[in-house]
Formats: C-alpha cells, structure tokens, sequence
C-alpha cells in the first residue's frame, strides 16, 4: 500500500456520492478511525459509515479524555467511558480500542492497522502522517458527512 | 414462537449514554425492537422547542445502533394510534411514567389488546436536558 501513497496527493472526496464512486469497495483489511466523538453527532456516524465502504473491519480509536484535553485544551462534555460506550454500539463500527496518544503512528504500535481514514485533507508536512507512511499504512481523507445547521451555529 | 415486537419512543436530541442503556435493556426483553422518534413538529407541539438535531439524523443515529431493528416516525402522543400501525407486543417506558394517571389508562387499554407495558428505570444522571444547555450555553 506504502509505495502508491504519496502525501499530499490525496484530495478528500468532495461528497458522499463521490467518495462512493471512487476506488474499490473493500480496498483495505483493517481500517482505523480516531476521534473524540463528544456529544454523538450524524457526521460522526457519516464518517463511520464511510470508512467501514473501504475496509472489511473497522477499528475506531476513542480519544482519551487526556488526549481531548491535549489537543483542545477543554475537557469534553461526555467522559471517556460514555463516548466509548456509544461508538461501541454503531453497526458500522467492528471494534473500539481507547487511544490514549496524540498520534496516529503510536496507536498503530497497538493496533496495525492498514488504512488510517483522516476526517481532513491530508497535510504532507505532517510528521505523524509521514511516520504513518513510513509504517506502510495509506491515509485517506473522509468526505466531511453532514452536520446539522442548529447544532453546529450552537457548537461554533 | 412468536415474534416479540417491542415498541420505545424518544425525542434521541444529542444522543447519550442514558438512550443507550435503556434502548439496549429494550431490546434484550423482545426479539425485534421498534423505535418510535419523534418528529420534530411533534416535539414543537409538545415541548415548544425545536430539537437541536433534526429528526433525519436522530433516526438516523438510533437506526444504526446494532440493537434496533427499525426506526418510525413517532408523529403523534397517541401510543394507541401507533400501535395501530405498529402492532407491537410488549412497551417500554421510564420509570417515572409508572403511575402516572395517563399510564394507568394506557396499562387497561393495552391489558385489552394483550400488549405488556414494561417500565424501565433509568440508570444514568446524564439528560439531553442538560446537554442542551451545555451546547446552548457555550
């Protein structure tokens, strides 16, 4: 998979039916997913659902409220356990594992996993993706799903 | 033996932990849980409030929990009605319904169509009542 992967030559797919277009059904075994998933919204399970098209098991790393709290600077609404518990229960997600690190590259220490689907455009100069790279894990940009205008103006 | 169909309705607005336990103690008391949603003008109506999530992708979140079999619009208070179109067999509901003069008639009216109504506790302080203010509250 490493050798096709060029960072940063990946455009994310504009919409859903695009992202349905496009590639193969199943292209990868393994696939991971990492976020915080505070306050279960529909584009998280767009996302989700997306990811689970291109792989034929889906692993969601749940951020860790420490890892929430490194990355935002705000302790999330919902606690860990809570959040886990909800992702758990979707049908397009296979396994959940608690990701207690920042970086991708470090949870794929754990889990191997072939294919890290990122919520945004990839940014090539991003060392966790160029170690991910270097793993020989591909990095796919999800199509951003759809948000509800009333909760994301409350959000913002 | 028969399919036990088994019926819960909910507003599901910022979906949690509290939604989860009771949908899944739902369904592990039928073979086949419906989820009645409420849609978004039966909540107006009732409540006089917009849900913060429209009823689209509250369906959409409860219909993708592996527990539950389907999802309907729950489009009026009337549970007899959706039973109507439903023909469930066993409902759930809180706990703190139980005794409530407008359970009481639903427990003889359903005793009659030899539906079960069962009252689940809830089993969490989280409430999307205090979710709502979070998000609104900034």
């Amino acid at each position: 998979m490493s050798d096709e992967f060029e960072a940063g030559a990946t455009a994310p797919a504009e919409s859903t039916e695009e992202w349905n277009r496009g590639q193969h059904k199943k292209d990868w075994r393994v696939g991971y997913v990492s976020g915080a998933f505070d306050m279960f919204r529909v584009d998280h399970l767009d996302q989700l659902r997306a990811a689970r098209e291109r792989c034929n098991v889906l692993v969601v790393g749940v951020h860790t409220d420490e890892v929430v709290f490194a990355q935002t600077g705000k302790t999330p609404v919902i606690p860990f356990e809570e959040r886990l518990e909800v992702v758990r229960w979707m049908r397009d997600v296979d396994v959940v594992v608690a990701q207690d690190t920042e970086f991708l590259a470090e949870a794929w220490a754990r889990t191997r996993f072939d294919v890290a689907f990122v919520p945004h455009a990839i940014d090539a100069g991003h060392t966790d993706y160029q170690a991910l790279d270097a793993l020989g894990v591909a990095i796919i940009p999800l199509p951003g799903g759809r948000i509800s205008a009333t909760l994301s103006a409350a959000t913002r | 033996m028969a399919t036990v169909v088994g019926y819960t309705t909910g507003v599901y607005d910022l979906f949690h932990i509290g939604h989860l336990n009771v949908l899944r103690r739902a369904s592990s008391l039928c073979d086949e849980l419906v989820v009645g949603v409420t849609t978004d003008e039966l909540s107006i109506s009732r409540k006089g409030k917009k849900p913060l999530m429209p009823y689209a992708e509250r369906a959409d979140i409860v219909g993708n929990l592996r527990f539950v079999n389907r999802v309907v619009p729950q489009t009026t208070m009337d549970k007899m009605q959706m039973w109507r179109e439903i023909g469930y067999d066993r409902m759930f509901v809180g706990d703190d319904w139980k005794g409530t003069d407008a359970w009481n008639r639903y427990e003889r009216e359903f005793k009659l169509v030899g539906v079960e109504i069962v009252y689940l506790p809830y089993t969490t302080h989280t409430s999307s009542t205090i979710l709502r203010g979070k998000v609104l509250g900034g």
